[in-house]
């Protein structure tokens, strides 16, 4: 019985935070880039799922918020500022900081996962 | 630094996109029936690979430096996409043996037998660690002589299982991702109330990073896992508790180890195996419970565990119960066939009747189990 069949969901999902997110990156720290709000408003979602999962949330969602508590990612506080800027399409050097360091936690759950897959 | 990193990107995608043009040529023309719908999964996944690496290629869409730290974690996304699709997905596509066709057959049986609400995986032979399967290309692989025995073969259910669990927005099989976040939410609440304990009781720090590591588990695997020992278990019935009890005879460790003394990647199999005992009950196979329950008494008797203790608090009796008729409820609200007597299935029948003549003969039970997969063999083929 296999670990692949156990962490192939969980890392297909990280991946698609991940790629969400990644992107969105890119569209704000780029000067000339436009800004799809229906992104925007898919990593604010993201991060108040992460924040706070509801009973309801898929496993991976919870795992997910479940490691970044236990890792203090962030306070309570920068969760909500996080989501607050995006929100508002506030974007500012500390936002996009706060965003590279969720979007290496979810690489590093992505990879994780991977090396869980192979048995490692 | 933008540069250097430019040069590495334009020759290392360079040759990637020369891997998955090699790759795509190795996928045979025309697919064999079976396998066509990972064809083109596998054809689906190296374009998109394709697409996304010309995408990594054009340096003017990395310029900056926070840029350059996406392209890289996109890069490795891409690399792990494509040693997927050529380790497991290619490696099936290419590989042509009668043993796979059986199998494929024998998958299509229990999906008819069941009702199983989706599309039955692919099935090769190519596992090099038991039994995996990668729900995103639907496919199954079991180890290379695996079609010619049949003790292990229940663990197919096993494994249809954690596809079912793959797929939560399909509208039957939602019903029992449902069920296992119900079961998981009792499960949150039983832990929290021993945290709330020990914080009050101020206890050793150790307890409580313990009932973390358990929290950790239940999400990370062991709900998962519970709940594909179920599904295999109602569908296919006590044949599937007698595998369980082989594999851990076969590759257990100590039945009882909780982490950190224990992996945290599976329950131990102790609480599998009440699971499953508690599961018999639900089904209405309370004798055959009983046999199970004395064999693996008599198997875990031999190494005594210091870690009963541990154990018990991780995994108590009335959740395992709850765990057990959640699934259940999840299996039955999908419509899915439940392994009762009055629906008769010769897959199952087969199945069965390998663990009566294993322990009501066992000296000849390899005589006999080589001509029953014959038999078997041609049942699936008509």
């Amino acid at each position: 019985m296999s670990d692949t069949g156990l962490h192939a969901n969980f890392y297909e999902q990280v991946r698609g935070y991940a790629q969400q997110l990644d992107e969105l990156l890119i569209q704000l720290s780029s000067p000339a880039a436009t800004i799809h709000s229906d992104l925007t408003k898919r990593v604010e979602l993201l991060v108040g799922q992460l924040r706070e999962p509801s009973r309801s949330e898929g496993i991976a969602l919870q795992l997910l918020s479940f490691q970044a508590r236990h890792r203090r990612l962030f306070s309570e506080k920068h969760w909500l500022e996080i989501a607050e800027s995006l929100r508002s399409n506030s974007i500012s050097p500390p936002l996009l900081d706060r965003l590279e360091v969720l979007a290496r936690f979810l690489e590093e759950q992505r990879a994780g996962a991977v090396a869980k897959m192979r048995g490692r | 630094m933008s540069e250097e990193l430019d040069d590495y990107f334009e020759g290392a995608i360079g040759q990637l996109l020369e891997r998955t043009r090699h790759l795509r040529g190795m996928v045979p023309r025309p697919p064999k029936p079976e396998f066509r719908t990972l064809a083109v999964a596998c054809n689906d996944a190296l374009n998109l690979a394709v697409e996304k690496l010309e995408t990594l290629r054009e340096h003017s869409t990395w310029s900056n430096t926070r840029a350059q730290a996406v392209r890289l974690r996109e890069y490795r996304r891409v690399v792990h996409e494509i040693d997927l699709v050529e380790n497991a997905v290619v490696a099936a596509l290419t590989r042509n043996h009668k043993d796979d066709l059986f199998l494929n057959q024998l998958v299509g049986k229990i999906a008819e037998d069941i009702a199983y609400p989706l599309v039955p995986p692919v099935v090769t032979c190519l596992s090099q660690g038991y039994y995996r399967i990668y729900p995103q290309y639907n496919l199954l692989c079991v180890p290379l002589a695996e079609s010619r025995f049949l003790l292990h073969l229940p663990d197919l259910y096993h494994e249809l299982g954690h596809a079912v669990l793959s797929d939560q927005t399909h509208p039957a099989s939602g019903e029992y991702s449902q069920a296992l976040n119900r079961a998981l939410f009792e499960v949150q609440g039983y832990l929290a109330r021993k945290k709330q304990a020990e914080r009050l009781a101020r206890g050793p720090a150790s307890v409580a990073r313990n009932l973390d590591l358990w929290e950790k588990s239940w999400l990370e695997s062991w709900i998962s896992e519970f709940f594909c020992d179920l599904f295999a278990l109602y569908a296919l019935g006590p044949a599937f508790a007698w595998s369980h009890f082989h594999l851990c005879a076969q590759r257990g460790h100590d039945p009882f180890a909780v982490p950190p003394a224990g992996d945290d990647s599976h329950p131990c199999d102790e609480a599998r195996t009440n699971v499953m005992l508690y599961g018999l009950g639900i089904l209405g196979y309370s004798d055959e419970g009983a046999k199970i329950r004395a064999r693996w008494e008599r198997l875990t008797s031999i190494l005594p565990s210091p870690h009963r203790p541990e154990y018990i608090r991780c995994f108590p009796d009335h959740i395992l119960l709850r765990i057990a008729q959640e699934a259940f409820d999840g299996y039955r609200a999908m419509n899915c066939a439940a392994a009762t007597e009055d629906r008769p299935s010769v897959v199952r029948s087969r199945f069965t009747e390998a663990w009566s003549r294993f322990w009501l003969e066992p000296q000849r039970y390899a005589c006999w189990e080589s001509s029953a997969i014959t038999e078997l063999k041609a049942y699936c083929a008509a």
